[in-house]
């Protein structure tokens, strides 16, 4: 191997110390985090929703079952106003086999849904909408087909605030997401 | 080259490694905090997609592509057990017919299942239902449906990690709406997440 010339030499370590340094950025502010930074946005009502530790999820809904369709899916919004990080990590319904966090890609037309392992980080502030093409809570395998005009219990489990226990509104086929309140 | 060199490329070296893999989680992670967006219409004007099939309706009679001759087909692939993709989309289209009211019919509405096993002539014909009451669904056996989704080049396969035994399993699979003309060529793609309002609108031009 040639020897480093001076001037490489230097090079070499002002572009060590300069990886170092985004390196450690990088490593102090953790993917994760920087995921769910996400700017909250909109007003929220105060009344809507269910609040637990300064998360409140709110306009929540499900659409209805077409036909004898047996997987569905529930929509909401979650903010933390906490002081805290927190991160929803599942979900459960007894009128459903089972209840998952789920994600959407799109690429090249095609949509690929899968589960999101390890939960969906919550910052301070942070507002997420779980909506359709987007995140949901899939319910797989429901017990019987969800109808316009009813509602049912879903809990979702939070690292730090818990389980927190929400009344879903099924909408009818057409009738799409619930307006948001602006105060 | 002196051993303070070699160590300071080695840490070069390293936190470069350090600095792509950062990036890279980065990225796996990054997460679309709104819905994936389609909106946008694309025309073609002579794709190389769409042809013959020959597939059994809703109401367990065989048709095929010919039947629609000199009507325009607006054609969505789906399965009815997916969970989410498929009746947004469908109801967008359900919507968009609606919007259109008279302007509309010359258009018939058209589901084809990608998942036949599941999808039987009576599922299909309940679930077209609950999205518009001209919708046609389309089902037919596996090789039937197979040749439909080449021809249209759709792309389909049961999610990756499904158990074997999941009666509830869930397919990816592509996600465009098609306008098929009389004359049984694509006139125009709709993305998915394409407002009703929007489809409608270029529906009514090119078939109104």
């Amino acid at each position: 191997m040639t020897p480093l010339t001076p001037s490489l030499g230097r090079f070499a370590a002002r572009f060590a110390a300069l990886s170092l340094a985004l390196a450690l950025a990088l490593a102090l502010a953790s993917p994760a985090a920087i995921a769910a930074g996400d700017k909250p946005h909109g007003a929220m009502s105060p009344a809507a929703g269910t609040v637990k530790s300064g998360i409140k999820v709110s306009a929540a809904w499900a659409r209805a079952s077409a036909g004898r369709a047996r997987n569905g899916a529930a929509y909401f919004t979650v903010v933390n106003n906490g002081a805290a990080a927190d991160r929803l990590i599942g979900a459960e319904t007894g009128i459903a086999k089972r209840a998952e966090l789920h994600s959407h890609r799109m690429a090249g037309g095609v949509m690929r849904m899968r589960r999101v392992e390890g939960g969906i980080a919550l910052r301070p502030g942070a507002s997420l909408s779980f909506a359709p093409r987007g995140d949901h809570v899939m319910l797989m395998g429901l017990k019987t087909p969800l109808k316009a005009g009813e509602s049912f219990p879903l809990t979702l489990i939070f690292e730090g605030a818990g389980r927190i226990r929400v009344t879903i509104p099924v909408r009818a086929i057409g009738a799409g997401a619930p307006k948001p309140h602006h105060e | 080259m002196t051993r303070r060199q070699i160590l300071i490329f080695s840490l070069g070296l390293v936190a470069c490694v350090a600095v792509s893999w950062g990036l890279v989680a980065l990225v796996k992670e990054q997460r679309p905090t709104q819905p994936a967006r389609g909106g946008a219409v694309m025309v073609t004007a002579e794709a190389d997609i769409g042809g013959p099939f020959s597939l059994v309706d809703h109401t367990g009679r065989r048709v095929t592509d010919a039947d629609f001759r000199g009507r325009y087909m607006l054609i969505y692939f789906g399965y009815t057990f997916c969970p989410d993709v498929c009746p947004s989309e469908l109801q967008t289209v359900g919507r968009a017919m609606d919007i259109l009211g008279a302007k509309g019919k010359r258009i018939v509405p058209v589901f084809i299942t990608v998942d036949p096993a599941r999808d039987t002539v009576p599922v299909v014909k309940d679930y077209v239902a609950a999205f518009h009451p001209r919708m046609v669904g389309l089902t037919g056996s596996d090789e039937d449906v197979a040749a439909a989704s080449k021809a249209y080049k759709i792309y389909a396969r049961k999610a990756p990690g499904t158990k074997e035994d999941d009666p509830d399993y869930l397919v990816d699979h592509t996600s465009f709406i098609y306008l098929v003309g009389p004359d049984g060529k694509v006139a125009a793609l709709f993305r998915a997440g394409t407002a009703p309002e929007a489809m409608a609108t270029e529906l009514a031009r090119i078939a109104g």
